[in-house]
């Protein structure tokens, strides 16, 4: 009866030594794909803002059109973008990224742009509440809009670094 | 006594069947668990990766765009629009084949600027995508239409259409086919007609009508919502509608918006504006295709004005 005893309790803590060992692996296995699912979903992230930002200068929000002569590829109205940044609450999922900035580069300006100081100025941050967090990617377009010389107005077109944003999973 | 060489059915036998029963239970429901979790993963991936791959199909000053789609295993797309958002948004679902079955898994995949024209249900292994700008008069967005490459379009006409069929030869897809009568046509192949009838779909160019299975949709614009009516359910192409007169709603705002900025820089002042604010108000009261005809003079108008303007907004 003992010895009958003893070998249940043999088998009953192999089996739990076996469940632990499987239990184990098993959590090692899932965080592993949870691991790669992770990469697979920040590096689709990442596809998607390289792909974004190289049609988001065309998307009708930000293009220029015939606006200022010709259709020009990779050029952003400036006007567009300083109405955009007013209205910018209706746009917060709208590209699936989560902040775009343009940048003035030549002739160099820092100063954000305000209603105020426009056209003066040579940064706009879509997305202001996400500024500076995430991976920014960036690309180079004209960035042209309407100013004016002793009160007649004329296009004038700047070279700007166009930005977007995207989390890491 | 026991007899010799007879079966003995003691309790660590017993015991011994039960666990093992229950864990080869266990890992067949946890294998056939993982397996399924697996499909949804890569049913939910490849959905999120058609969704990427649409973005260089976004068109600039090009006409249209056109790519295939080429999935590992026979697949079925579905999706689900709604319009109530800010800009209403679109889900896209993939489900692979396995063993004959399309399986119940994969996860919407939702985009909001974005704008998926296909049937309900289209099932293949490759897919053509092509995509058109929708100018509304401007650019409002890019449309983009799915077809199975194993479905065929035969396009009739019998009268000469010459836009369209340039259109159609520019978009090139194999399974796209002009003839001009309709006993020229494949008889798997759907049929569309241009102002002529008998087809499966018609297409009366004078009313700007489409019609499909005794359903009739109507587009404005250029040739983009034409083969949105073509390509897509009603409802889909009427949800679709509205997403896409909201966008037109808020472009036209923009535009108005920056009538005003450019004439403080000294722009000539133009009655566009008054036409601008139309469009940002009308488009909204529009909520189904037969009061798109509505639109027609104010759209003619600011296209007219934008035209003559000295500083043209678009």
């Amino acid at each position: 009866m003992v010895k009958a005893q003893v070998k249940i309790q043999q088998t009953a803590f192999m089996l739990i030594a076996i469940t632990l060992f499987f239990v184990l692996a098993g959590l090692f296995f899932l965080s592993m794909k949870m691991n790669s699912l992770k990469n697979s979903a920040t590096d689709l992230e990442e596809k998607n803002a390289v792909l974004l930002l190289t049609k988001l200068a065309d998307s009708p929000e930000f293009s220029c059109g015939e606006s200022y002569g010709t259709q020009k590829t990779s050029c952003v109205d400036f006007a567009k973008l300083m109405i955009l940044k007013e209205e910018i609450s209706n746009y917060s999922r709208f590209w699936g990224v989560s902040d775009i900035q343009i940048l003035k580069i030549y002739p160099e300006n820092f100063e954000e742009c305000t209603s105020l100081n426009y056209p003066n100025c040579g940064k706009i941050i879509l997305f202001p509440e996400n500024s500076g967090s995430g991976t920014y990617l960036s690309t180079f377009v004209s960035l042209c809009g309407r100013a004016s010389l002793s009160g007649v107005a004329y296009d004038k077109c700047e070279i700007a670094k166009l930005m977007v944003s995207y989390n890491d999973k | 006594m026991k007899k010799r060489g007879a079966f003995d059915f003691s309790f660590s036998w017993l015991f011994a069947l039960i666990v093992g029963a229950f864990i080869l239970f266990l890992a067949i429901f946890l294998i056939s668990k993982f397996s399924g979790t697996q499909t949804n993963i890569q049913d939910t991936k490849n959905a999120k990766e058609i969704s990427v791959l649409l973005n260089p199909l976004e068109t600039g000053f090009e006409e249209s765009g056109k790519t295939t789609l080429i999935l590992p295993t026979s697949s079925r797309l579905s999706t689900r629009c709604l319009s109530s958002d800010e800009f209403g948004r679109q889900t896209l679902n993939l489900k692979s084949e396995n063993y004959d079955k399309y399986s119940d898994t994969g996860t919407e995949i939702s985009f909001n600027n974005k704008y998926l024209f296909f049937e309900k249900n289209i099932e293949s292994k490759s897919f053509y995508i092509f995509s058109k700008p929708f100018n509304f008069p401007f650019k409002v967005a890019t449309l983009n239409y799915i077809i199975p490459t194993s479905q065929e379009y035969c396009f009739v006409f019998e009268t000469r259409e010459r836009e369209i069929e340039e259109e159609l030869m520019k978009i090139n897809l194999s399974n796209l086919e002009l003839v001009k009568e309709l006993s020229e046509c494949n008889e798997e192949a759907k049929t569309v007609c241009f102002d002529s009838s008998g087809c499966s779909i018609s297409v009366d160019t004078n009313d700007y009508s489409v019609e499909k299975s005794n359903t009739f949709v109507y587009y404005e614009g250029n040739s983009a919502l034409m083969f949105a009516a073509i390509f897509s359910d009603s409802a889909l192409y009427e949800c679709q509608l509205q997403r896409l007169l909201k966008r037109t709603s808020s472009l036209s705002h923009l535009y108005s918006q920056k009538y005003y900025l450019d004439q403080e820089a000294g722009c000539a002042q133009s009655s566009i504006i008054d036409y601008l604010l139309d469009l940002e108000m009308l488009s909204l009261n529009i909520d189904n295709s037969n009061k798109l005809s509505e639109l027609s003079y104010t759209l003619s108008e600011l296209e007219n004005k934008n035209m003559r303007m000295s500083c043209s907004l678009w």
